[in-house]
């Protein structure tokens, strides 16, 4: 009986879970180069009454036992780092990656962070910085006079000062790659850290061997896609009804029950 | 004590195993991969009990203790017809075509098959499930060191256009065999033979096979088990006032 009621509250519980992942993807649905993440279970350990292949009589056993199921957890929330929509913007310092590239930031306090949002800003000593003003690494400054910035695929950043007829060469945008960019963690701000599971980052070039090209002009829109994840939210809503249920009815017959004594 | 009781305890024991093994399929309706459970034999096992005693002719045997329909010799049994196959669009997500096939999974307490094919990479770029263990390919662990990764439809995994391994699928002529062992997996029986390895394997790529439980079965499961345990609880009251009265009215003399 208690079993059957915590089954069941294992159940409501992981689908409280899977709704939380599906609002905050719903809700990022326009920040830029943000990446859904997706909630995945896995069934509890099975409480074996009768192991399978345990005699029943002298000359039979039990063709599969009596396992029961002690419910379900989550295994992963795992941040999926599927390619967003590039949008035009025809923002000069915006930069959208297509392919698997990330761009290094540096925090406040000296250590390195990793984003894909390349809506870049300048600030007032005229670095290149993210909109919360973390500064590219390594850091790519523009002249005040500049007239024009010219941000090539492979991440090369040029500008046209005035006086002069060809573009001079500021600073390239350097590329960071993971393994398994999906072991990321994710530190708000459009901003993921390195971790044990990630890999450590391999620096290298745009447009070279993987690290994907970049799209001046151009922002990643979000990857989460509204019906996929109202679909989502539809079944993960039915699963958790059906869980209470299951812990109505466990309810219902613990007090029958309770009641044959009267 | 009226034997009957037990009868009906023995029957009400048996929908609270129902109970827990519904509970533990609507618990997981979400889980990539599940299969659900059943119960077996019960019906059988129950008329077939009682109708041992009709044939033996023995009146005395009814509702013996010893020789009732015992709720916990009942087995469970694993519903193995696929789930529901999901396209999910993520590269490393794989569903499998045929029903009796598994992909293998190299754990730390053996080899154990799944149909959860919700994989990731590792650090060293090594294909894994989502706890972390290896997926089984053609000669081991399959290292796919730098991306973009891609997984065609007979398994062969594909990183940054060279392929680097084949997800290895077993198939089993007879998946009872297999027993559930919580994480999405299963494992061999002691004694079970193993499976066939495919050289041409069926996979859908980008797409995930959900859990196979409906939620209407299990709904009606739900009312079932409820009211037979409802059905037990009022014999076991009818026995008991059966019992009151012979305690309190036979024997009254006035």
């Amino acid at each position: 009986m208690i079993r059957g009621l915590y089954s069941a509250a294992t159940g409501m519980r992981a689908q409280e879970l899977n709704i939380d992942v599906i609002a905050n993807n719903l809700s990022n649905v326009n920040t830029v180069a943000y990446k859904k993440a997706r909630a995945d279970f896995e069934d509890l350990v099975y409480q074996y009454l009768v192991e399978p292949g345990a005699p029943t009589s002298q000359s039979t056993q039990s063709p599969s036992g009596i396992g029961v199921g002690l419910g379900v957890r989550p295994s992963t929330i795992k941040k999926q780092f599927t390619q967003g929509d590039l949008s035009s913007t025809g923002n000069q310092l915006d930069v959208a990656v297509e392919g698997d590239g990330f761009f290094e930031v540096l925090l406040p306090d000296g250590l390195p962070s990793y984003t894909r949002s390349g809506n870049f800003q300048i600030d007032r000593d005229g670095n290149m910085v993210t909109p919360n003003g973390f500064q590219l690494n390594p850091a790519i400054t523009i002249p005040p006079d500049a007239l024009n910035i010219a941000i090539a695929q492979d991440g090369t950043v040029s500008v046209m000062q005035p006086g002069s007829a060809t573009p001079t060469q500021v600073g390239q945008i350097t590329a960071v790659r993971f393994a398994n960019p999906a072991g990321l963690k994710a530190e708000g701000q459009n901003l993921y850290s390195e971790t044990e599971a990630s890999g450590i980052p391999t620096i290298g070039i745009f447009s070279e061997n993987g690290y994907g090209r970049l799209n001046q002009g151009f922002l990643e829109s979000s990857n989460v896609s509204i019906v996929e994840e109202v679909v989502n939210m539809i079944t993960g809503q039915r699963a958790y009804e059906a869980s209470s249920k299951g812990l109505q009815t466990s309810d219902e017959m613990l007090s029958q029950a309770i009641n044959l004594k009267r | 004590m009226d034997r009957g009781t037990y009868v009906a305890a023995s029957g009400g024991l048996l929908e609270l195993r129902r109970m827990e093994i519904v509970n533990n399929n609507l618990a997981n309706s979400n889980t990539p991969g599940f299969k659900g459970q059943f119960l077996i034999n019960r019906t059988r096992q129950f008329e077939e009990t009682l109708a041992e005693r009709f044939v033996e002719g023995d009146p005395y045997a009814r509702g013996d203790h010893a020789r009732s329909p015992d709720a916990i010799s009942v087995g469970t049994a694993v519903d193995f017809t696929p789930g529901t196959i999901k396209g999910t669009g993520n590269p490393l997500d794989v569903a499998l075509r045929e029903p009796n096939d598994f992909f293998v999974i190299n754990t730390a307490e053996g080899v154990q098959y799944t149909r959860a094919g919700n994989f990731t990479l590792n650090a060293e770029g090594e294909i894994v499930t989502s706890d972390g263990q290896r997926v089984q390919g053609d000669g081991g662990a399959i290292i796919a060191p730098e991306g973009p990764v891609s997984i065609s439809p007979n398994g062969t995994v594909i990183a940054n256009r060279i392929e680097v391994g084949r997800l290895q699928v077993a198939r089993f002529e007879n998946p009872q065999v297999l027993t559930p062992n919580g994480a999405n997996r299963f494992r061999l029986n002691a004694g079970a033979g193993g499976p066939v390895v495919l050289d041409d394997p069926a996979i859908l790529p980008q797409s995930l096979e959900m859990s196979n439980v409906s939620a209407v079965q299990g709904m009606l499961q739900l009312i079932s088990a409820n009211r037979g345990f409802e059905m037990y609880s009022k014999s076991a009251r009818t026995i008991d006032e059966m019992n009151q009265a012979a305690i309190t009215q036979v024997g009254r003399t006035r």
